[in-house]
């Protein structure tokens, strides 16, 4: 046996020299046919993808069931839009600042499927609206074909015909020349078929998803830069998100204090899961699950599924997805991704988390395991004026000057946490960016102006046909404020009203009517670049904190061009909770505010008032008593006041005195602990979740020795003490009270003896009823669902919730600490000064004698 | 003062009980910290100044030798019964070959210089004594151990042919320095083995004496010395490598000091019984010196060719060094197979040296890194063993540049027969990796290996693909064939004994 495995093992050091090939050796070589099904090196004719890959598998079905094909052009006029001048949601017909143009047909609103092509074409798979022109093209997202450019200029061209053909000029398999395109001999066997080894068939790799989506880099050698692609229209561009194992700290890109990120980029691209891992097909047997709603509730798992012939034969281009208000508008599969909590275990990993229920229930899992990305985001995309390459003007958040040039650094992300609404109307937490865009619109009904046009009327005629445009006169003129002949990047910015006429007037003189600018500010969310909880944020303070990241702040543009106040694109997978601000030096920021979406945080959140009144009625009492006590100092010191003799009797026993003492200390820790939750900024040297948890558990101490002490009170009949004799109580009360004012200074005896029978006075008496009774009760109830909201949230809903409860318990904390400063002072009248609280001690006050 | 008067603080002490008790069991404890790895580094011995204790000059090495068994009566007896001195093991048992057989560098070969017999004077410049010229060098001889090659810190103790001090070392000057040796002590031996600095390890060479922390996370970062993880004993110096070792006793791993499941991610504790620590945390070597990676003695002896200690040297023949080395990646249960003197080769093949042991089904086998090092090395191709030239001084190979009189002469010393015919042989070498622990931040991560372009070849290896998507249910499957064949040899053997 040990033999076999020498020679194995020797085998294996041979091996290793030779790197195993890459292609999938699964899939058959198999012929380049034409429309008609002839080969394609017979004919010379283009590739049909159809009729290729049609001969195993169902094409049709697979171009009729593609979500990628049909670019939300089926759900076209089903539902209404954000813009009127839009057509559908999706891709074709949608309306995206980023994107801008919309081609569709000025008169008839329509989209002109050519002139769409020619725009958005290089960004789409084929089929759907534009099948008759190019069919799916299954090697873009199937094989490692890679952007050779050719397809893109067919594309533009409207050589439509030969535009998935060229695709494989990449792999030379075909090549154009002067009078057109010719398949290349060497690339096919005698049958018709591809030679091997060149074309590779496989199943979507992140890479091929990244020829529309945004930056991926799965080497782990080379480290990720960007390129001009990455910043199309893409997650990176929108949202900073780039798919890579690789670490931050060892990519290529010219990341502030990169050093330190040493973590990779996206764990779940770390952890070997690639784009199809989540965005699977719907009907791949391995990974779907039948959500129907008719499925039986007691079974798990179905095992009953596709074959996986019948899935290869009819595999669903319809693909998990969440739901995004920016895409394909492919509703049918919206929220069919599984979310985090579908592979996760959330709560065994989160023991070290207080209130986990609460956090979970609050906060979506990307908010902490998201805090910062690294691919440069954009903030703004100004349309209202195009620079001399006929592009719009962009700010990016994390960068100054363009992302393509190594020198300039980029800084983290953090990316604005917006309440969003999951599947189930379950509102939580969710990192978004928002994006604001700037427009010219024009027209009855309005629509954008084209690029077109905006060119037309900026530039001097002959800018087709120039690669360095020159702008008219009239705006140059306005433009250039220091007039040196040069744009600077503040003089290219629209905010003045000189500047903005002449640009509207330019875009008057060529035709258009009803001109205005507009701007929209749009949400993109962030789900992707999550990482190790080990790199997520943790720590308490980030947001139960006065500067907190729920109420984040996020800039939308440098400037606000027409002064204009843009609109929020309604988008039902969230709520712009928060408010717009403009900045001194004219910057535009929204403030997030989760408050407004019902969030209560506790050390974030308060009502200035009930601090107010709370300290007010602290110091209101604290100035009383201090009055009062240097009154009877200065009276006291003439020494003229008659002396009292006292004898001593056991007034409080044992139990009473533990009882007191122990409710002393938990209010006094309860009100310190208290103090630090609310406020978190002002004392920064407590931690956070350990002042929380000592909270509770002296709240608990506190709770049980009220019960204790209620049964002891009731069983013993000592609670009468409490209760005011009815009788001639007013007579009373007003005695004790004419004693505190004027008696107590005159040196007269307490008006109402103290005997082990009766410990209070009227004035005690009704204090005691209202702090035991009243107060302590709502204060541990209100404390009670503070802490259960975590695991009976519906109860504290019930009550109002942590927006009410919390500045209750805030309110009444804030009379505990007045009550104490009255309750201390008050114990030093006694024979002594500090005989009411020997008393208390040792049980054995003084008393005045008769 | 009455008790009485005191019972107040009673009360007090209740209630501090009752907060301090209550908050101790309901809030939750800091993590405790899992891995301990200082506790397991030893703490060095304080200097002792040795300046004072020696006045009068030595003359010869064995002079200073006497002088420190003055005070350390053992040490020499100690020394003598080291691999350090014997360059030999202790007699084992090898797997497939008769009677107990103790091998070290004394008397096997390798496929770099490939032999020290003949060629004593030469090799010996490391050898941890004074002295050793032949074969009747006389190893029960205390005096001529050499206690400044590891002791000496003046840095101008140095060490040449017969392994005794150069002309010009001022031995009083080293004897007044010596203390706990140092990386320089270790590596002056260690970093330059097979004739040069960074030749044989890949692992181990000159960058090592000042390492920064990425090039070693040991001795970069923490400054750790060699001595610190080789714990030595009565001198007897822990650790070992394959190639020249072939049991495994007295080894060091990463685990005496770290936890074997620290990692705080579950996935990665996952891997430990089938991976290495070193397969992560080594992912390259000979990241500041490039490392000799192939030999083709067969080219040595033309003088026409232009010479580069790194390419191409008369005596010795070509040679290909790599840099930032990738490691080999192989299963390894630490012990190896080992050529041996007069064992049989298969000229047409690769014939190894050294053959890690272990694969997918043993429990103990883990997907270890290695270093290896091809060579063409002359061979008998008549009787098809491996032969060994000598190379050093006269009529060596070095001097002469002929082989067949060298490898003559070197049978001879090697007592291997020669028919007088001979060629060149592939063979292969390989060097477990273990040094150059990169800091955990630039360790290998997943998909390193689990992806399409991974560096392990799954299949090599046994499985039937990635375990990430295959699992690893092979290993654990043939762990259990292996031990249900190994407890039913037991059994039948046991039974046999009843027989009898």
């Amino acid at each position: 046996m040990s033999k076999c495995f020498v020679k194995a093992g020797m085998v294996f050091v041979f091996a290793v020299f030779n790197v195993s090939l890459l292609a999938n050796e699964l899939h058959p070589n198999f012929p380049l046919l034409d429309k008609q099904g002839n080969d394609v090196i017979k004919s010379g004719e283009p590739l049909s993808t159809i009729q290729t890959c049609g001969t195993c598998h169902d094409a049709s079905f697979i171009q009729a069931h593609s979500d990628h094909a049909d670019a939300g052009a089926s759900q076209s006029g089903k539902s209404s839009t954000h813009q009127s001048w839009e057509t559908g949601l999706g891709y074709y017909g949608g309306w995206d600042p980023i994107d801008y143009d919309l081609a569709t047909n000025d008169s008839t609103d329509k989209v002109d499927p050519e002139a769409w092509l020619k725009r958005y074409g290089s960004r789409h798979v084929g089929g759907g609206p534009v099948v008759d022109k190019i069919e799916m093209n299954c090697l873009l997202c199937h094989s490692n074909v890679s952007t050779s450019g050719l397809r893109e200029e067919a594309i533009k061209t409207g050589d439509f015909k030969w535009a998935n053909s060229a695709s494989l000029a990449s792999l030379d398999i075909i090549n154009k020349q002067k009078n057109g395109w010719f398949w290349n001999k060497k690339a096919f066997n005698r049958d018709g078929s591809l030679v091997e080894g060149l074309l590779s068939i496989n199943k979507p790799k992140d890479e091929n998803c990244a020829q529309c989506h945004g930056l991926v880099n799965n080497d782990l050698e080379t480290p990720l830069i960007l390129s001009a692609k990455d910043l199309g229209d893409s997650m990176t561009m929108r949202s900073g998100q780039i798919i890579s194992p690789q670490k931050v700290s060892a990519s290529g890109l010219n990341i502030k204090n990169k050093k330190d990120q040493s973590y990779p980029f996206d764990v779940h691209s770390d952890r070997v899961l690639g784009c199809v891992s989540c965005h699977y097909s719907l009907n791949n047997p391995v990974y779907f699950q039948r959500t129907d709603a008719n499925q039986p509730e007691h079974l798990m798992f179905d095992p009953r599924r596709l074959t996986l012939s019948d899935y290869i034969q009819k595999p669903l281009h319809q693909f998990a997805k969440g739901n995004s208000n920016h895409g394909l508008a492919a509703f049918e599969s919206e929220n069919s991704l599984r979310r985090c909590e579908s592979c996760h275990q959330a709560e065994i990993v989160h023991q070290w988390l207080p209130y986990k229920t609460r956090h979970f229930e609050a906060l979506a899992c990307e908010s902490c395991h998201i805090p910062k990305l690294f691919g440069p985001t954009l903030k703004a995309i100004d349309w209202s004026l195009l620079d001399a390459y006929g592009e719009p003007i962009k700010q990016y958040r994390n960068i100054e000057g363009s992302p393509l040039d190594s020198r300039n650094m980029i800084s983290a992300f953090e990316p604005i946490l917006l309440p969003r609404n999951n599947v189930g109307g379950v509102k939580k937490l969710a990192p978004f960016n928002l994006v604001s865009s700037w427009f010219w619109v024009a027209g009855n009904p309005i629509r954008p102006v084209s690029r077109e046009h905006l060119k037309q009327a900026l530039y001097k005629p002959g800018w087709e046909n120039q690669k360095n445009v020159v702008y008219q006169n009239t705006i140059m003129k306005v433009l250039d404020s220091n007039q040196d002949n040069q744009l600077s990047k503040t003089e290219m910015q629209l905010n003045t009203p000189e500047k903005i006429n002449a640009v509207k007037t330019a875009l008057e003189a060529i035709g258009l009517t009803n001109v205005s600018l507009k701007g929209e500010v749009n949400a993109y969310p962030i789900t992707h670049n999550v990482v190790n909880g080990k790199w997520a944020t943790q720590s308490c303070d980030s947001c139960h904190h006065q500067n907190s990241k729920v109420d984040g702040v996020i800039t939308l543009s440098d400037y606000q061009p027409g002064n204009l106040q843009p609109e929020m694109v309604e988008d039902p997978t969230m709520s712009y909770s928060g408010q717009l601000n403009t900045t001194q030096n004219g910057q535009l920021e929204f403030h997030a505010d989760a408050s407004q979406s019902g969030f209560y945080l506790l050390g974030k959140d308060n009502i200035p008032w009930v601090d107010v009144l709370g300290l007010l009625m602290f110091f209101g009492v604290l100035l009383g008593v201090s009055a009062h006590g240097i009154a009877r100092y200065i009276v006291n010191r003439k020494g003229n006041l008659p002396k009292h003799h006292y004898h001593k009797e056991y007034m409080y026993d044992a139990y009473e005195r533990l009882w007191h003492w122990l409710q002393a200390f938990s209010i006094l820790i309860l009100l310190a602990t208290g103090l630090i939750i609310h406020k978190p900024h002002i004392f920064g040297i407590f931690s956070f979740s350990y002042m929380v948890q000592i909270h509770n558990v002296v709240g608990f101490i506190l709770l049980a020795n009220a019960a204790l002490s209620l049964f002891y009170n009731l069983a013993s009949g000592e609670i009468k003490q409490y209760l005011p004799e009815p009788k001639g109580f007013i007579g009373r009360s007003i005695a004790q009270a004419t004693y505190y004012s004027k008696g107590l200074f005159e040196g007269k005896p307490h008006p109402i003896e103290k005997s082990r029978e009766q410990k209070m006075n009227p004035l005690q008496q009704v204090t005691y009823l209202a702090i035991l009774n009243v107060l302590l009760p709502i204060q541990i109830i209100t404390g009670l669902l503070i802490w259960g909201a975590q695991r009976w949230p519906e109860v504290a809903e019930l009550f109002g919730g942590l927006p009410l409860l919390a500045p209750v318990h805030t309110l009444v904390a804030w009379t505990f600490a007045s009550f104490i400063v009255m309750h201390v002072y008050l114990t030093t009248i006694g024979h002594t000064v500090t005989s009411g609280i020997r008393a208390m001690i040792d049980g054995w006050d003084e008393i005045e004698d008769e | 003062m009455k008790l009485s008067e005191n019972r107040w603080l009673f009360g007090l002490a209740t209630i501090v009980l009752i907060f301090s008790v209550s908050i101790w069991i309901f809030t939750e404890k800091s993590s405790v910290q899992i891995d301990e790895p200082w506790e397991g580094v030893p703490v060095r011995p304080a200097h002792v100044d040795h300046k004072a204790l020696f006045t009068e000059p030595f003359k010869t090495g064995q002079e200073v030798t006497k002088a420190c068994l003055v005070c350390h009566e053992d040490a020499a007896q100690q020394v003598l019964h080291t691999s350090h001195w014997r360059w030999e093991s202790d007699p084992v048992q090898l797997e497939g070959r008769e009677g107990l057989i103790a091998t070290g560098k004394k008397n096997t070969i390798n496929n770099f210089c490939i032999g020290i017999r003949g060629n004593w004077e030469s090799c010996t410049a490391c050898h941890a004594g004074y002295g050793w010229e032949d074969e009747k060098f006389d190893f029960t001889n205390a005096d001529n151990v050499d206690c400044l090659v590891c002791h000496d810190q003046s840095g101008t103790y140095k060490k040449g042919k017969k392994g005794n001090p150069v002309k010009g070392v001022n031995l009083l000057e080293v004897a007044q320095s010596v203390a706990i040796p140092s990386r320089e002590n270790c590596g002056g031996c260690h970093f330059r083995g097979g004739g040069g600095n960074a030749v044989k390890h890949g692992d181990l060479d000159e960058s090592l004496f000042y390492p920064s922390e990425e090039l070693d996370v040991h001795m970069g970062r923490y400054d750790f010395y060699c001595v610190d993880c080789h714990k030595t004993k009565e001198h007897n110096i822990s650790g070992r490598s394959i190639s020249v070792s072939v049991d495994n006793h007295n080894q060091i791993a990463c685990i005496d000091c770290h936890n074997n499941k620290l990692h705080e991610d579950e996935r990665l504790n996952a891997h430990t019984d089938t991976v290495a620590c070193q397969t992560c945390h080594i992912p390259l070597v000979a990241k500041e010196q490039a490392t000799k990676t192939h030999w083709d003695w067969s080219e040595a002896g033309d003088s026409d060719r232009e010479e580069d200690s790194h390419h191409y040297l008369k005596i010795k023949g070509s040679f290909i060094y790599k840099k930032n080395l990738k490691p080999t990646y192989l299963w390894y249960n630490g012990l190896a197979d080992r050529y041996l003197l007069g064992d049989k080769i298969d000229a047409n093949q690769m014939t190894p040296m050294n053959l890690p042991k272990g694969h997918i089904g043993d429990p103990k086998a883990k997907i270890w890194p290695f270093k290896v090092h091809w060579a063409k090395q002359p061979y008998d191709s008549k009787l098809n063993h491996l032969l060994q030239p000598k190379t050093v001084g006269k009529e060596g190979y070095w001097s002469d540049f002929d082989w067949d009189k060298a490898l003559r002469l070197g049978a001879n010393y090697a007592d291997l027969e020669y028919s007088g015919e001979f060629g060149f042989a592939e063979t292969q070498m390989y060097w477990p990796l273990t040094h150059m622990v990169a800091p955990k931040e630039e360790a290998l991560q997943c998909k390193a290996c689990h992806s399409d372009k991974g560096i392990l070849d799954w299949q090599g290896l046994g499985f039937p693909g990635d375990p990430v998507k295959w699992g690893s249910t092979e290993r654990a499957r043939l762990i259990k064939v292996d031990l249900k064949d190994e407890v039913q040899l037991k059994n039948s053997e046991n039974m046999g004994g009843n027989n009898e």
